[in-house]
């Protein structure tokens, strides 16, 4: 059974209550299907599920990119550095 | 090799960004022209005058983003040297937030290459900032990170 670490940044972060957690897969295999059931399993993430990213190892991935057992996954917020 | 300085600077640090020590690193006898851009807290935003501004950085992310971005100027312009460096962690109204520092043989391509740098720096790194206004956070509406 895999499982990935989840890292949650800024308006991420403050939804979920939490700045990392290890997550099981339970069969999932996209980047996209994580996202929905964080969103599912998070309530609070919702309304920024339009503008939220994924990334998969420090890559930005689209929705069908893979994810596997030991992945590190960001939750990335609409960025503004500078 | 051109190179004066020892080595670049790629990271994202919680320390003070000292914007002569980058510049310094791009030093190089076979440049003709250097520029450096410096970011700064600004006082004032959509809602008010900020007392301070607090960064949030994926720092493994955004380092791994420098080193594209640079291989990404690398490729699109001749350049001698590039340095860039961006804080995370509480900065105080006119503290410095970001530093790229471009040299290159002529000046037109070290102004673009910096311009362009910049750029990406805020649209594909994973950096946030939330502003504190009057005991107050916002985070600043950014865009969602490109690739």
């Amino acid at each position: 059974m895999g499982s990935v670490t989840v890292l949650y940044f800024a308006g991420a972060r403050d939804a979920v209550g939490k700045k990392r957690e290890v997550v099981r897969l339970d069969g999932l295999s996209t980047a996209g299907d994580f996202l929905d059931r964080l969103l599912r399993d998070y309530p609070r993430l919702r309304p920024m599920k339009a503008t939220i990213r994924l990334s998969v190892n420090q890559e930005v991935v689209d929705a069908s990119a893979p994810v596997a057992d030991g992945d590190e996954i960001g939750v990335l917020p609409p960025v503004a550095g500078g | 090799m051109g190179r004066l300085a020892r080595s670049a600077t790629r990271e994202v640090t919680g320390r003070d960004i000292d914007p002569t020590k980058i510049m310094a690193e791009v030093a190089d006898r076979d440049a003709g022209g250097t520029v450096v851009f410096i970011g700064t807290v600004r006082r004032t935003s959509e809602v008010g005058n900020v007392d301070a501004m607090e960064y949030q950085a994926y720092a493994k992310m955004a380092e791994k983003g420098l080193r594209r971005i640079e291989a990404e100027v690398r490729e699109k312009w001749p350049v001698r040297q590039v340095s860039m460096v961006h804080r995370e962690g509480l900065l105080k109204v006119g503290e410095v937030s970001v530093v790229v520092a471009v040299s290159s043989e002529h000046r037109a391509e070290a102004f673009e290459a910096c311009r362009y740098a910049i750029d990406r720096i805020k649209t594909t790194l994973p950096l946030w900032k939330r502003e504190k206004i009057k005991g107050k956070n916002r985070w600043v509406e950014g865009s969602p990170i490109k690739k």
